[in-house]
């Protein structure tokens, strides 16, 4: 088939799907005639084409669910939420800002505080004479007499009597010493 | 497509909406009536304009840019299918024959023969005849000249009704 021939065949197909063979004009037949041969051909066209429209009606494709949607739109905040970059150099500028302001705020602090008083404590002795202007009427004198007063530490020797340690009569003495001659005998 | 690179969450549903049923539909005639796998498909496709709309050419119809990529997608997916099946197309055809015996209206012949077009032809005929895109926009998105496409959906065309024109008359003659 020629190429210009290519260029018609938009009009073709439109005529193919809206007209019959019967009801084309000259024109159009003529330009039918570029692709088909005769009018069972051209029937046969008509009809594979409403057979497919048929086919596309009777076999539909159900659309994406809401599910797949909403997953999607999840996936797209996602994607555009801004992030957060590691990169050296921003760590770098980072920890030096935050150094500045540190030192900068410490600095502040330290001026702001009023600074302290220093004192020093010095002993310094004043005389305790007392220079009366006038003569007095009366003057009384109190002494207090510190005595000694003896303290008398005794010690106590008692011993408590107990059955074991408990002396022995003469007379019991006697009836031993008796006893122990009697017994040698 | 600005809208969403600036980060229009309205935009992107919009544009979902505009364009999600009759990429499904695309995705689902192509992939073997696969709905699941045409699912997973449209689901990467929007991921793709979500992570890299800069991809998309200003100058371009987002239909056109869309189907573009959709149609590279489905070609993979062939490219992998044929490098698997090596041996079973033998299987294939032998279980097509078995069917088109029982095919008892042009609908299911139809069907048949949409199942067994290769991949471009199918492409080109479904945007064509599906989704009623225009010449121009069908030959961008397979990067063929107008002229190609055309002889194409022509000859297609044609084949398709010879087939369709044998099957009724086969028909016919069983029923008398």
């Amino acid at each position: 088939m020629k190429e210009q021939v290519w260029n018609e065949y938009e009009v073709f197909e439109r005529l193919v799907s809206e007209k019959r063979y019967a009801e084309l004009s000259g024109d159009e037949l003529k330009l039918v005639n570029q692709f088909i041969t005769n009018e069972e051909e051209y029937d046969a066209f008509r009809m594979s084409g409403l057979d497919m429209k048929k086919w596309f009606r009777e076999n539909p494709v159900v659309g994406a669910t809401d599910k797949a949607l909403s997953g999607l739109k999840q996936e797209f905040k996602r994607a555009h939420q801004p992030h957060i970059s590691f990169a050296w150099w921003k760590v770098t500028v980072g920890y030096a800002v935050a150094a500045i302001v540190f030192g900068l705020g410490g600095w502040w602090l330290g001026q702001s505080e009023k600074p302290a008083t220093l004192t020093r404590i010095e002993r310094v002795l004043v005389p305790d004479t007392i220079y009366v202007a006038t003569k007095p009427d009366t003057v009384v004198r109190e002494k207090i007499i510190y005595m000694d007063r003896p303290v008398i530490l005794t010690t106590t020797n008692q011993q408590i009597e107990t059955p074991a340690t408990k002396g022995v009569s003469m007379k019991e003495k006697e009836e031993l010493d008796k006893l122990l001659v009697s017994g040698t005998e | 497509m600005q809208k969403i690179h600036q980060g229009s969450e309205a935009a992107f549903t919009e544009l979902y909406t505009r364009y999600s049923t009759s990429l499904l539909r695309y995705f689902t005639r192509m992939l073997w009536n696969n709905r699941a796998m045409a699912e997973d498909f449209l689901h990467d496709l929007f991921l793709k304009i979500i992570h890299n709309p800069q991809q998309f050419d200003v100058n371009r119809k987002f239909s056109t840019w869309a189907y573009s990529v959709a149609h590279n997608m489905c070609k993979n997916e062939y490219r992998k299918k044929q490098n698997q099946r090596l041996d079973g197309i033998d299987i294939k055809h032998s279980r097509d024959l078995d069917r088109e015996l029982d095919l008892s209206s042009a609908n299911e012949k139809l069907t048949m023969l949409l199942e067994t077009l290769e991949e471009d032809d199918k492409t080109v005929f479904l945007l064509r005849y599906e989704e009623e895109l225009s010449i121009t926009q069908i030959s961008q998105i397979v990067f063929m000249p107008e002229g190609t496409v055309k002889s194409r959906l022509f000859y297609l065309r044609k084949n398709l009704a010879i087939a369709l024109h044998e099957f009724k008359v086969v028909l016919k003659e069983k029923s008398i």
